[in-house]
């Protein structure tokens, strides 16, 4: 292999990471503070590219149409959390399996009937067509663009969680909400924050990933299994873990699909099967 | 005067009747020492207080206000504060962030409140940027109790600060809250009677999920039959 072919892959790994990321980074949020298996989130996702693609045509402006259909998948979620999960805190987890399996139909549901059941492409805008250079190899923009996107993306939200008292508030709760409601904390508004902020990262990687899959009403659910292996990966409970994991399933899956194109397909099972063999609590969860 | 008082309060964990109607009153600037065997009820009286495990029926008056069907997050907002059992110092942050995120207005501790836990608890000053996870058990309790300082509250609820400490820790705390008792009334859990009735004005003893009796802690010490009946001293 030579240097230039291995910085293009290299960088595809990445941007494949990052898009990982973005996928999974709401799971992990709201799992983390809530302990709530969000089985729905897929179809969030769903619904930020359908939205995003639709918002971006209606406004004629791809920035705000992106920003604007995150936040209003922010909202969806934390609705859903004001008006459904909260019912079921320290409850059983099978009615969260139902709830969250509901909410999959009655999105999926709704995307048919706005928008039809058949196979939508999209269209890159003109400024994120073709290629760069890079070390000699062409790079695509689209793949660029997603790289900065997740990068500002993982440092708006580092920042967030590490240098604010919102954030040290998350953090304390993530470990005991008891001691955090004892502080004088409303617990409840961080945890429908929280989902506001998985909502909106699960509209922002919906967007992306239409440039990808084109628009279809099951995009989002056939993600979820790689979500869920993110999050696993990472350490159940563990942000920082799962966009680490994101990162690392990337690289396998681009430098397998590489070496060993049959075997690029389990990829992240093959980095599931090392990782919990080696620690079982995965790569930042607590033992 | 009555800081706090109870009145017949009963409460219910996972169906089971742990507080039996409690009636008990802590007066203002005193230490009010709360005795008892294992599982009495004394950890649910105060988190009943906190409103963590609310009570079910009765009355609890805070400086008169009623508080009991109050949520717990703003309890502590009436100048409440609470230091667990299990010292509950979060782990993924530092002592300094510990301290930050218990202050209710604000931002910051102010300069004049942190000299006041530095002058409390001196080793606390080589501390602020150590996370909570890697804090000796006596480190941990300073940080639980300092965390309790920081908003300047009129009633500390203090849970069992001699739990599992050295006896040179244990001493470290008692200076402590002879000190922090000065400025504020302190409600104070504890099984480690020599402790307790070197520092308590008064006493309560709780024998399932009832105050048993409670008076001057004077009359306590001096009453070795009852110190063998309730506390099996």
């Amino acid at each position: 292999m030579t240097s230039q072919l291995f910085v293009n892959i290299l960088l595809s790994a990445l941007s494949l990471g990052v898009i990982y990321f973005l996928l999974s980074s709401g799971f992990a949020l709201v799992f983390s503070l809530l302990r709530v298996s969000n089985f729905s989130h897929g179809s969030l996702i769903m619904w930020g590219a359908y939205l995003g693609v639709y918002l971006v045509k209606a406004l004629s402006n791809f920035t705000l149409g992106l920003v604007v259909s995150a936040v209003v998948i922010g909202i969806l979620l934390a609705l859903v959390e004001f008006f459904l999960f909260r019912r079921l805190y320290g409850g059983n987890p099978l009615f969260e399996l139902l709830l969250t399996f509901g909410l999959i139909y009655i999105l999926d549901e709704a995307v048919k009937l706005i928008w039809g059941a058949a196979m939508i492409t999209v269209d890159k805008p003109l400024f994120l067509q073709g290629t760069v250079m890079i070390y000699g190899e062409p790079f695509a923009v689209l793949r660029l663009y997603i790289f900065g996107l997740g990068a500002f993306i993982c440092a708006a939200l580092y920042f967030l969680l590490n240098k604010t008292k919102l954030g040290l508030i998350i953090t304390a709760g993530i470990e005991n909400k008891e001691m955090v409601r004892a502080l004088g904390i409303n617990i409840n508004k961080v945890f429908t924050f929280v989902c506001w902020l998985g909502g909106f990262l699960a509209g922002i990687a919906g967007f992306v990933l239409a440039f990808f899959t084109g628009l279809s009403p099951e995009m989002g659910t056939n993600q979820l299994l790689n979500v869920l292996v993110i999050v696993v990966v990472g350490g159940l409970g563990s942000f920082m873990g799962a966009a680490i994991a994101a990162i690392i399933m990337g690289l396998a899956e681009a430098f397998l699909g590489f070496y060993l194109p049959e075997l690029a397909i389990l990829s992240s099972f093959i980095v599931m099967f090392i990782v919990l063999g080696i620690k079982p609590s995965g790569l930042l969860g607590e033992e | 005067m009555n800081i706090l008082e109870m009145h017949e309060v009963h409460t219910f964990i996972a169906g089971f009747h742990i507080l039996e109607g409690v009636t008990l009153t802590a007066e203002h600037g005193k230490l009010t020492i709360l005795l008892g065997r294992n599982g009495s009820g004394k950890t649910t009286t105060i988190k009943t207080i906190m409103g963590l495990t609310p009570a079910g029926s009765g009355e609890i008056l805070f400086q008169g206000k009623a508080i009991q069907k109050m949520h717990d997050f703003e309890i502590p907002w009436l100048g409440i504060s609470l230091v667990p059992e299990g010292r509950d110092v979060f782990s993924q942050l530092t002592v300094e962030e510990n301290l930050l995120i218990a202050v209710r207005k604000g931002k910051n501790i102010t300069k004049q409140r942190l000299d006041y836990i530095v002058n409390i608890f001196p080793p606390m000053k080589d501390l602020f940027k150590k996370k909570g996870r890697n804090l000796s058990g006596g480190e941990k309790q300073m940080v639980a109790v300092a965390r309790a300082l920081v908003n300047d509250d009129e009633l500390l609820l203090i849970d069992e600060p001699t739990k599992g400490l050295a006896p040179i820790m244990v001493e470290s705390m008692r200076l402590a809250l002879v000190e922090i008792k000065k400025n504020a009334t302190i409600i104070l859990v504890e099984q480690n009677f020599e402790f307790a009735s070197s520092i308590a004005d008064d006493f309560l003893i709780m024998e399932h999920g009832k105050i048993a009796c409670g008076g001057k802690i004077g009359d306590l010490i001096n009453n070795e039959e009852m110190q063998h009946r309730y506390l099996g001293v």
